[in-house]
């Protein structure tokens, strides 16, 4: 499915990253910071194609997740795990926010390699 | 306790702390230290050169720590493949922990170290797991062999995994079988020729009943496997869909799309007059509606689908306009989809709505928001034609509010709407004059000059507004310069005596001052016909021009069929084919919708393909080879002729060996001298090896698979297949067969224009093949051939063009060309349409000929499953032209001597051995050039079972 996915704060400094495919590089994760995070213009969409990465984000408070891929993935299925990623996280550690997932940011991991290989 | 400490920031020397830490005999400290490891990794810094330290705290009973240090190793086990090997007993051992956590654990990380010396080490762990009895590791290790196919994928066939794996379907869990067919999908989808998931109506069910069982996630794997079956006809397409129907409200958003497009994609397999049809399309309208509901980017990748539906079947959604209307809190992207939707769902019936909302839009705040709204009220006009006053004035009122990018677009609509409705609103032209100061944007100068140009004799001063643009001509763009120069030839010719000053001025200004070539070419066009006819200039210039169409920004419909086949995925965001965003091979097989397959013998409009046979499965496109390119060189110099004149071309190639070889007998006509004895016997060389080999390919498969009933009178007539898919011909269906009838062979064709631009100029020619086969006639397509529509042509051919030995025997490449490019195709072609009607041969010229042809040039087939008597395929193969000679009955058996002879003069003598109550008959037969009674053989198979 997809093949990394990262946590940004509102300044577009990487909380949690995770890789799951060779394809994807850590430039990436710059790639994105620099095109949406830091983009001058509002965003015209929650799905973004950058040299042919695809990132997907959502946005809470000030916290973007963004997933991405190479692939041509179900985008339903991305943004669906997206929001149950954030209802989980929400849910061991109440409101998402720049703190707290400092404050459990192992916590995240071990969920995440629970809720996908 | 928190964790952000971790990640503030240390100085230097960092790295050598932590190291010590690491080392430390506290288990508490150790913990800290890897969490400390584990932050700096995420921030970025690299942290490789603690490996071995981290590595050394992997022996641990605490689980926390074991996921930190496994985490670690993830990363930065690439660097360091060496020290990764040290590891490796850690895993093995994990993966027989009493634990099925830790063992689980294991095997996942083993499936992210991507090194390979690890990846044989991991085989014999990964087998034991996927067989283990916690239906938790099974699931993840069914998920490592696709991450380990990733990485090598002929160690994990070599290792049998892929059976295990597919074996795992039938896995009591569900969550298993999920992550199976997800594991599965994604192996298929990297080694798309694979027949990994070769899905059949047993395995389907399987999927189908777990459907119901597994979690959100599993039913979307399991329904996007299902979307990429082929149901073998309407009835299992039927019961599939009414499986999957329930999916539909499903609360999971994903879950909807897939199923909708399992739906989509089978309903083009259903009969329209079925009940069961209309009662599906009922069902697929609410759940559409309910994902508006959803997250807003949810909705805007349902909204995106929902274009591509409402494209492919607006049915389904025509009333229900009022969900599309937008939210003041929607984010933009969703509304600008939303609008999107709202024009192509916009008719007669909800007008009136629309047009309301529209106007209050292009009020709002977002430009971009407001100008794709006013663009949309002039959509709407030129859709709706009862509307077109309405949208006109409404267009007139927003001009009135005097806000710069609102009347800019309100005039490009509105000179499309001329264009649409012409001398019918010219009224408004004064209103627009106004404004031609405050246009600043080319595209809106270009249309207002446009309207000047076209309406000149109705504007008392349209030589002055004219000249006013002409001032700053160079400062103009490309687009408003060719516009201003096409309006002032215009005018002159409308009114030649005020303006000539003014055409001059902007002739000299285009052909002399301008770089750009194609403004300056325009001009002297102009030029040339102004100077030479100036009434020939009038009717072209001014000649009446098409009206526009109403729907300009529709996906073509073999890209829609094909997006269709991806609804919920990227591609159906994007609009784009994943070959268009995917890079290398993967996942950039071209997917298409089923064609329709009636089990009962409805009669199907003339558009749905009549093969059964997926298209692409029978034919391959040729690719252009040096020979074949020589011959269509003459495609372009006109028409093709028939007779022999391709061989003048200086490409012969290697057709000199292929020729001298056993081939003469084919090649030249040979008379039947039976009493003489010099027959040149053919090199046992020219047989081929597969000779009496059952044939499985193609041509049979292609005739099992259609149900039609050929014509009786005349020869077989197979029904028509498609040889050239629209998608590899940019929008040309090419279908045909071939017959023969009273002596002439004919190709029928079917034309269909799949793409959105009209079709002209067609011809046709075949690459030279082994039995001369040539067109008698140019192919004559009388009338332009405009977008869905479709042409029957029947094209003559003769036996007279050029040979060459083709392999297959049968086998025929033809080139079509028409106004858009030219494409490649080829086909088999049946060889009874080579059988000649006075192929009977005298009794005992059969009798001498039979003993003559060596022994080994004689071939022996069985043709099974042909229920007919002795009379009934003597009769069915005389209409044929195969002849019955003789016939005998030795021992109970029918024996049937027949002859048939090619239109190259080859005789083929045969022997038909038919056992009454046995449906098996077994045939032999003898010819000088033994390469085609395979091709014979196949033609009595044919001709017997259809």
């Amino acid at each position: 499915m997809i093949g990394g996915l990262f946590i940004y704060n509102h300044k577009g400094e990487v909380l949690i990253s995770r890789v799951y495919r060779d394809d994807i590089a850590r430039n990436a994760v710059d790639a994105f910071r620099v095109n949406v995070i830091h983009a001058r213009q509002q965003v015209r969409s929650p799905v973004t194609n950058i040299a042919r990465t695809s990132f997907f984000h959502v946005k809470r408070s000030n916290i973007w997740l963004a997933a991405v891929t190479k692939q041509n993935v179900n985008a339903a299925m991305v943004f669906e795990f997206l929001y149950k990623m954030c209802d989980v996280m929400a849910a061991y550690f109440g409101k998402i926010s720049e703190e707290n997932i400092k404050n459990n940011f192992v916590l995240i991991y071990e969920l995440l390699d629970e809720i996908l290989d | 306790m928190t964790d952000s400490k971790y990640f503030t920031t240390t100085k230097k020397g960092e790295i050598f702390e932590l190291k010590a830490e690491l080392n430390s005999d506290k288990k508490e400290k150790k913990k800290e230290a890897v969490k400390k490891v584990i932050a700096s990794m995420t921030v970025g810094k690299d942290v490789s050169a603690l490996f071995p330290d981290v590595v050394n705290c992997m022996q641990t009973d605490n689980l926390e720590l074991k996921k930190l240090v496994y985490l670690y190793l993830m990363n930065y086990a690439k660097s360091q493949p060496d020290m990764a090997i040290m590891a490796v007993n850690t895993f093995v051992k994990d993966c027989e922990d009493p634990n099925p956590l830790i063992r689980a654990l294991a095997v996942r990380t083993m499936g992210c170290i991507r090194v390979d010396k690890i990846t044989e080490y991991l085989c014999e762990p990964l087998r034991k797991c996927l067989k283990d009895e916690d239906p938790y590791v099974r699931k993840t290790a069914a998920v490592c062999v696709a991450k380990l196919h990733d990485i090598n994928a002929q160690l994990v066939e070599d290792q049998g995994f892929l059976d295990t794996l597919k074996d795992l379907i039938s896995d009591s869990n569900p969550m298993v079988v999920a992550n199976a067919v997800a594991a599965l999908s994604e192996i298929a989808e990297s080694h798309p020729s694979s027949n990994l998931l070769d899905l059949n109506p047993q395995s389907i069910n399987k999927l189908l009943t777990a459907l119901n069982e597994c979690t959100e996630w599993g039913q979307i794997f399991i329904l996007d496997c299902l979307a990429s079956y082929t149901p073998k006809d309407d009835r299992e397409a039927q019961s599939i869909c009414e499986r999957v129907t329930p999916r539909l409200s499903h609360a999971n958003s994903a879950v909807v799309l897939s199923a909708v497009k399992v739906l989509m994609k089978f309903m083009e397999m259903l009969s329209k007059d079925l009940d069961y049809y209309g009662t599906l399309l009922k069902k697929l309208a609410p759940p559409l509606v309910t994902l508006l509901s959803a997250e807003p980017e949810l909705q805007y990748v349902a909204l995106r689908n929902i274009n591509l539906i409402v494209q492919k079947r607006p049915e389904i959604l025509k009333h229900e306009m009022k969900v599309f209307f937008v939210k003041y809190n929607d984010p933009i992207y969703v509304k600008l989809e939303k609008l999107d939707i709202m024009i192509r769902l916009a008719s007669q019936a909800n007008i009136a709505q629309v047009l309301a909302e529209l106007k209050e839009y292009a009020t709002e705040v977002d430009v971009d928001f407001v100008r794709k709204a006013v663009r949309a009220i002039g959509r709407c006009a030129i859709k709706v034609e009862q509307s077109a006053e309405r949208c006109v004035s409404t267009l007139l009122d927003l001009i009135q509010t005097k806000v710069n990018y609102v009347v800019q677009e309100a005039i490009v609509v509105i000179k499309d709407i001329f264009r649409k409705y012409p001398n019918k609103y010219e009224s408004v032209i004064a209103t627009l004059c106004e404004n031609l100061d405050s246009l600043d944007e080319p595209e809106a100068r270009a249309a207002m000059i446009w309207i000047v140009g076209e309406y000149a004799e109705r504007i008392d001063n349209a030589d002055e507004l004219l000249e006013s643009f002409l001032e700053g001509f160079h400062d103009e763009s490309t687009q408003v310069q060719l516009q201003l120069l096409t309006a002032i030839v215009k005018l002159f010719l409308k009114k030649p005596t005020e303006t000539q000053e003014l055409v001059q001025q902007v002739l000299s200004l285009a052909t002399q001052d301008s770089d750009n070539p194609d403004l300056r070419d325009r001009g002297y066009i102009y030029w040339r016909l102004l100077s030479t006819d100036p009434v020939a200039a009038k009717e072209v210039v001014l000649a009446e021009k098409p009206l526009i169409s109403e729907e300009t920004d529709l996906i073509e419909p073999t890209l829609l069929d094909e997006l269709i086949c991806y609804i919920g995925t990227l591609a159906s965001v994007y609009h784009k084919p994943p070959s268009a965003f995917v890079e290398g091979g993967r996942g950039v097989v071209h997917k298409s919708l089923p064609p329709r397959t009636a089990s009962s013998e409805s009669t199907e409009s003339p558009e749905t393909a009549p093969a059964g046979a997926p298209p692409g499965e029978q034919l391959d496109v040729v690719p252009t080879q040096g020979d074949l390119l020589g011959d269509l060189l003459n495609l372009d110099l006109g028409p093709p002729v028939s007779g022999p004149p391709l061989a003048t071309s200086a490409v012969q190639m290697g057709a000199v060996d292929l020729l001298g070889g056993g081939l003469d007998s084919l090649v030249r006509p040979r008379r039947l001298d039976i009493g003489a004895p010099n027959f040149v016997a053919p090199p046992a060389a020219a047989v081929p090896a597969n000779l009496g080999a059952p044939m499985g390919s193609g041509l049979s498969d292609l005739f099992d698979l259609t149900s039609g009933v050929g014509t009786l009178s005349g020869s077989y007539v197979a029904p028509k297949a498609v040889w050239l898919p629209a998608m590899k011909a940019k929008g040309l269906e090419i279908s045909g067969t071939f017959t023969r009838q009273a002596g002439s062979i004919s190709m029928d064709l079917q034309l269909t224009n799949k793409a959105l631009q009209v079709m002209t100029d067609f011809a046709i020619q075949f690459n030279r093949n082994s039995f001369g086969l040539a067109p008698a006639a140019p192919l004559q397509v009388h009338a332009p051939l405009s977008p869905t529509q479709t042409v029957e042509i029947s094209l003559p051919l003769s036996t007279a063009g050029s040979v060459m030995k083709t392999e297959p025997l049968n086998n025929l490449q033809v080139a079509v060309k028409n106004n858009i490019d030219v494409f490649y195709f080829s086909t088999l072609y049946p060889l009874h349409i080579l059988f000649v009607e006075d192929g009977k041969m005298d009794r005992q010229m059969f009798l001498a000929t039979w003993k003559d042809i060596p022994n080994e040039n004689e071939a022996q087939f069985q043709i099974r499953d042909c229920p007919l008597n002795a009379e009934a395929v003597s009769s069915r193969l005389q209409g044929s032209s195969i002849f019955t000679v003789a016939r005998r009955n030795v021992e109970g058996q029918d024996m049937l001597y027949q002859s048939l002879r090619l239109t190259n003069g080859i005789w083929v003598l045969a022997e038909l051995r038919i056992q009454p109550g046995n449906p098996s008959f077994t045939l032999s037969l003898k010819c000088r050039a033994p390469e085609v009674s395979q091709h014979v053989y196949q033609a009595y198979e044919t001709i017997l079972k259809n």
